[in-house]
This record gives C-alpha cells, sequence and structure tokens, in this order.
C-alpha cells in the first residue's frame, strides 16, 4: 500500500494541471477577485473622525442607558464624546462635529457643519432608538425573558474586527478557499480510478499480487498531502501576498485549517465514490458543472444569491457559513459540527467504497 | 517438458455470449504458446482469465502449481503482464514506472533498483531511464511496456500483441527480446496479429474461434491438420521429343510423391509435407540427363490455415 500513496503522491504533485486548478488558480482567483471588487466599499465620502458633545437632561435607566451607549462609541480615536450642559448645546456646533441631547424620552442632535458627519451621527441615533424600541417591546410583551438572559456567545451578537479591517479580499479569501475544498477535492477524487482506466495501469493494478483494497486506501492516502497542500497554499498565499485576513487568532486559523481538510476529505471520498460507482464518468464534465451550480447558490461567488429553502441546506453553504462564523465573529460552534460530520461522513464514504472496490464484477 | 500452465474446461460468460467455451490447453516451461484468432474470438478473455483480471465461470487455471482462485496471490506474483495497451504513468519517467510496478511484486531496496535497470538494459532503454513516456517515441514506449511486466523476473510472461504499431526495428528488438526471455527461463504466452512473427518465435500455436480451440500444435502440424501435402516445382531444360511419360511414371513411383506431372520446362511434384528431403528427386532427374535450372517448394503457411480453419483472415 505504501507504494501505491507515495505513486499517488508523485503522480499527484507532478501533474501540472492538478497543481494550477488545485493550488495556483484559486490564490490567483482570490487575488483577482479580491482586488477587483474591493472598490464595490470604497466610501464616496470620508467621515472622519467624529468629535460629538452630548447633554442628558435626565436621570433614571433610560438616561444611564443613553450614556452607556454614547460612551461605548468612544473608542480607538474613531469617535469622542464630551458631556456637555444644556447652555452649551447651541455653540455646540462651532466646536462640535454634532450633539445630542436626551431630555425624557426625546433626543434632539444639532447638527454640525460637516453633512456627511451629521448623516452618520443621525444614523447613530436611528441605531439606538431602533434598539431601544426593541428592548421596549420585549420589555412590554414578555419581560421575563429579558430577565433570563444568559450573556453567551449564542445569545450575544459579538462583533470581532467586522467593518473595520475586513475587506472584500477577506471575503473572497474564505470563498475560495471553500471553492477549492470543493473542486479539488471532489474532482480530484472522481479522477482515482478513471485516470487509472484512461492511462491502463489499472490492467497492471489489478493483476498485481495486492489487494483491491490496499489501492483503494492507498489512492485515498495518496491524496491526502495534496488536500493540506492545496487548503494550506490558499490560505497562506492570499495571506502573506495579498493580505486577506482569517481568523484573528492562531487557534482559529488551525481549526479553520482543520475544518477545511476535513471537508476536503469527505467530498475527496464522495469524488472517489462517484467514480466507483460511475465508471464512465468524466468528472470534469458532469461534477464541474453540478459544483458550479450549487456554489454559486450558496452565495460564495456572490453574498446575497440564494434560494430560501435551498441554499441554507447545502453544504458549501454550510462550510462557508461556518467559516465567516469563525473569522469574523470568532465563534467555533459550527465549525466543530462541520468538522466532526465532515469525518463521519468520509469513514462511512470509506467504508462504502471499500465494500464497492470489493464488490466490483471483473469482467476487464 | 514440464506442464507450466494448464487451463481445463474454461468457461466464460458475458451475460448471453459465451466468450471461452469450455477450453483446455496447457503450456510446457520455457515454451512460447502463441495464441491466434480473429477479433472476438476469446484470446483477451482468456489471457485476462490467467492473469486474474477477470473471473470466470467454470474450469480451472494452475499456474506453476497453483490455483488461480485458491492461491491469486501467489499465482500472480510469478506471472508478468504486457497489455497490448500501453500500460505506464505519464508523470513518471522510464525508471519510476518500471521501478512501482515491479515494487508491487514485492521487489525493494538494492533488489528493486537492479531489477529496473536489469529491465530497461533488457529493453534497449538504460539511456532513457529519465525520459517520461509523453516524450517517447511509440516503439520506446512498447519496449517500456514490456520492461514493466518482465522487471520483477515472472516465470509466466502473458503478451498481448506487443509489438502493435511499432517500427520494423523495435518488433526485431522485441521479439529477439522475447527469445531470449525463454532462454533465461520464461514460459511465454503471445498473441499477434502479425502471422509471420508467431511463426518465428512461438513453438506451438493454438488457434481460437467463437471461445473454443480449432487447432493446436506446432506450425507444421498445424499445417497437416489442413493439408499434409506441399508442391515440389523443378525447373528443367525438356527436349520436344524426350520421352516425358517415362520419367513422370518413374518420379511417380518415388517415395513420398503423390503425383508428377510436367509443364513446359517445369517437373511439378506433389509430394508429403513430410518431406524435407529433395535429393532423391534431384538424383532421378539428373540420371534421366536434365539440367536442374531451379527448385521451388510451395507449401500452405499459416495464414492458409487461419483462414481454412476459421473462414476469416486474421486482420
Amino acid at each position: 500500500m505504501l507504494r501505491v500513496i507515495l505513486n499517488e503522491i508523485r503522480s499527484c504533485f507532478r501533474n501540472g494541471s492538478t497543481l494550477f486548478f488545485s493550488i495556483l488558480f484559486p490564490s490567483l482567483c482570490t487575488f483577482f477577485l479580491g482586488t477587483l471588487l474591493e472598490g464595490i466599499e470604497v466610501a464616496d465620502s470620508v467621515v472622519g473622525e467624529l468629535n460629538l458633545a452630548y447633554c442628558i437632561e435626565d436621570s433614571g435607566y433610560s438616561a444611564e442607558a443613553f450614556e452607556e451607549f454614547i460612551l461605548a462609541l468612544d473608542v480607538e480615536d474613531v469617535v469622542s464624546a464630551e458631556k456637555i450642559s444644556a447652555n452649551e448645546l447651541e455653540s455646540a456646533a462651532e466646536k462640535y462635529s454634532a450633539a445630542v441631547k436626551l431630555s425624557g424620552s426625546e433626543i434632539t442632535i444639532y447638527n454640525g457643519t460637516n453633512a456627511v458627519q451629521n448623516r452618520t451621527v443621525k444614523a447613530l441615533i436611528d441605531g439606538y432608538n431602533q434598539t431601544a424600541a426593541a428592548y421596549m417591546s420585549v420589555a412590554e410583551t414578555n419581560p421575563m425573558a429579558l430577565m433570563n438572559i444568559e450573556l453567551s456567545e449564542e445569545n450575544y451578537v459579538k462583533p470581532h474586527d467586522f467593518g473595520r479591517t475586513r475587506t472584500m479580499m477577506d471575503y473572497y479569501a474564505v470563498a475560495m478557499t471553500v471553492v477549492i475544498v470543493f473542486f479539488g477535492s471532489c474532482i480530484a477524487g472522481a479522477s482515482a480510478y478513471s485516470d487509472e482506466s484512461a492511462n491502463n495501469t489499472i490492467l497492471r493494478l489489478n493483476s498485481a499480487p495486492i489487494s483491491k483494497t490496499a489501492v483503494y486506501f492507498g489512492k485515498i492516502i495518496g491524496y491526502l498531502p495534496l488536500v493540506l497542500v492545496q487548503v494550506g497554499t490558499v490560505m497562506v498565499v492570499s495571506t502573506l501576498f495579498f493580505g486577506a485576513h482569517y481568523c484573528s487568532d492562531p487557534v482559529g486559523n488551525l481549526m479553520l485549517f482543520a475544518m477545511f481538510v476535513c471537508s476536503s476529505l469527505a467530498l475527496l471520498a464522495v469524488g472517489v465514490l462517484l467514480n466507483l460507482l460511475f465508471e464512465k464518468m468524466q468528472p470534469w464534465a458532469v461534477l464541474m458543472p453540478l459544483l458550479w451550480v450549487m456554489l454559486f447558490f450558496s452565495g460564495v461567488f456572490q453574498k446575497d444569491i440564494a434560494i430560501e429553502g435551498v441554499s441554507d441546506y447545502l453544504p458549501s453553504r454550510i462550510i462557508l457559513d461556518a467559516a465567516f462564523d469563525l473569522t469574523v465573529f470568532s465563534r467555533n460552534g459550527k465549525a466543530v459540527i462541520v468538522t466532526v460530520w465532515s469525518i463521519v461522513i468520509f469513514a462511512a464514504l470509506i467504508i462504502l467504497g471499500c465494500i464497492k472496490v470489493n464488490s466490483r464484477r471483473k469482467n476487464a | 517438458m514440464k506442464e507450466f500452465l494448464s487451463v481445463k474446461n474454461l468457461v466464460k460468460n458475458y451475460g448471453d455470449f459465451c466468450a471461452v467455451d469450455d477450453l483446455s490447453f496447457s503450456v510446457g516451461e520455457r515454451e512460447i504458446f502463441g495464441l491466434l484468432g480473429p477479433n472476438g474470438a476469446g484470446k483477451s478473455t482468456t489471457m485476462n482469465v490467467i492473469t486474474s483480471l477477470c473471473d470466470f465461470g467454470k474450469g480451472s487455471v494452475m499456474v506453476d502449481g497453483m490455483d488461480i482462485v485458491k492461491d491469486k496471490e501467489k499465482a500472480r506474483r510469478v506471472i508478468g503482464m504486457v497489455p497490448q495497451e500501453i500500460a505506464l504513468y505519464p508523470f513518471l519517467n522510464a525508471e519510476e514506472n518500471v521501478k512501482f510496478f515491479a515494487s508491487l511484486y514485492g521487489l525493494k531496496g538494492k533488489e528493486l533498483n537492479s531489477a529496473a535497470r536489469e529491465a530497461l538494459e533488457f529493453v534497449g532503454l538504460s539511456d532513457r531511464a529519465k525520459m517520461k513516456p509523453k516524450k517517447m517515441s511509440g516503439g520506446m514506449k512498447r519496449r517500456l511496456n514490456i520492461a514493466c511486466g518482465i522487471a520483477h523476473h515472472p516465470k509466466l510472461i502473458i503478451m498481448d500483441e506487443p509489438t502493435v504499431g511499432v517500427d520494423a526495428q523495435s518488433r526485431e528488438h522485441i521479439l529477439g527480446s522475447i527469445k531470449t526471455l525463454r532462454e533465461r527461463g520464461a514460459t511465454v504466452i503471445y498473441t499477434s496479429h502479425y502471422m509471420n512473427e508467431v511463426e518465428d518465435i512461438c513453438d506451438r500455436i493454438a488457434i481460437i474461434d467463437h471461445g473454443r480451440f480449432v487447432a493446436c500444435g506446432t506450425e507444421q502440424e498445424l499445417i497437416s491438420t489442413v493439408s499434409d501435402s506441399k508442391v515440389l516445382k523443378i525447373s528443367t531444360e525438356i527436349r520436344s521429343d524426350y520421352p516425358v511419360n517415362e520419367l513422370i511414371a518413374e518420379l511417380s513411383g518415388l517415395p513420398d510423391v503423390r503425383k508428377a506431372r510436367i509443364d513446359e520446362n517445369e517437373i511439378i511434384l506433389e509430394i508429403n509435407a513430410s518431406r524435407k528431403d529433395f535429393t532423391l528427386f534431384i538424383e532421378h532427374i539428373q540420371k534421366h540427363g536434365l539440367p536442374i535450372c531451379g527448385i521451388t517448394s510451395e507449401s500452405m503457411n499459416l495464414e492458409d490455415v487461419f483462414i481454412a480453419l476459421t473462414g476469416r483472415e486474421l486482420r
């Protein structure tokens, strides 16, 4: 079996088209798509540093909540907030970007001279109002629900660094890794036996004193280094050369890598099994279009494209969601589930493939 | 001669189609056994069964005393296969291809290196060891195909049309190699569409059609199954007043002569096919004062036999 494994590895890494489509092409796609689409998120106007003044003419829970909200905006030198008295409000426009006043249940905005900054302040206050309205609504209809809230990762969205350092390149780095997981692994697996048939080497393998199971496992294990290299290369190249971001911490990145590798193995096993079931199948002609359609409706190429009730259940969407959950929100729950399921599916398919390989009628 | 391969009552069906129908034959040690048959006759199926590439319905196949079903792995170890198709990995060079296939038979380390080197040398590709098959000519690929099948020193080599599409030089090399393999102790089963190749290298030939043997034996034995006579034409100079009837009567009475006649300046004798020595006939003609200008012997060849037995040409 070791000989088959080594031969498989050697064949994989010497095949120019495999190397191109599995490793170089996705890295280049990440770069080109990321670079081309980065223009979409360039703002028409720059908000700049927001110097906000606030005045609270009230006390109690609503006043505390509002002040806490304003102070929470004062982070990383992007927004600064300063409390002023009601007398200073009229002249605040000269000194501050804008000013806001809370009086009873009313919030008043005193616009500054910069229209963009005025709109930004309005958007912030609108957000606060919407959140407060939602909270009040829950408080009126189901107050117990608010009392039972546990501040865990599951029910409390923790914005990691979304919207600040993330770019289109980051989105496509993750999306392209998903693409390569599907294309690279599934099609490589589906070519495992058809390549041997095309080269007629299957005749020699089948007549040699080596079991079919050993050949089967040799082929699967032989693809493992390619899977590791293709996922690793896309992640490393898009990070080092194209400035893409995955997870902010090494553990997260390791989990992401493990999830992609396990998913790749499961898809590799799917490909090999398909090849065993449909011996005459041309992987590029049959699987390629199917995978493209699935990836397209999973929102891999464009986030907004989805079919309600279908897209959420597509494997590519599930993997993509888990990857974004991990990279954007640092939540690893979905990634763990995908990893475990991938291992289970891989093991099940390996057993099925083994049975199929040994039950094949020999009518060469 | 020790029996090396024994096939008994072999039956192989593909659905309703019977590809091999109760076939029995044996091949002796160090014998080159030719298998001839039209397309679809069952020869490839027979070879696939022997190499255990395909299952069979009934019968038994023994290789070197081992049952290919019960002792599959051991039996496979002594068999080397050279398929009709070029069966090589395009991304491995010649040496790597040979080494990989030989390693499947348990060779490793120095033994593997030396076997690969020897096989490449044997087929004349030592200087192309690092060349990949896609850069090789058709003849070189064929030779490499052979090297991959013989590197592990098999005792039984199955060669399915190993000279298809190769130039005359490579063909000569391949045929010479097969004879050498036999000299080294290998038993060879050989199929080809080239009748002259089979005539040239095979000790015995079997003609297969519709999954059955139509005839089996040496070339002469096969010819004799169709015709046991041959024609000897002796050119001479016969005067117009020469008593030809007397000469014809005398020649007709000689041993192995079935019929004698004279056609202008040519004496035509139909003699037994087994007769190899023509001295007696020549001496009698010379005794009559007739000069010998030339002698030709025309007998049936394997192709004639094949057409006569199968009703079809080989290709």
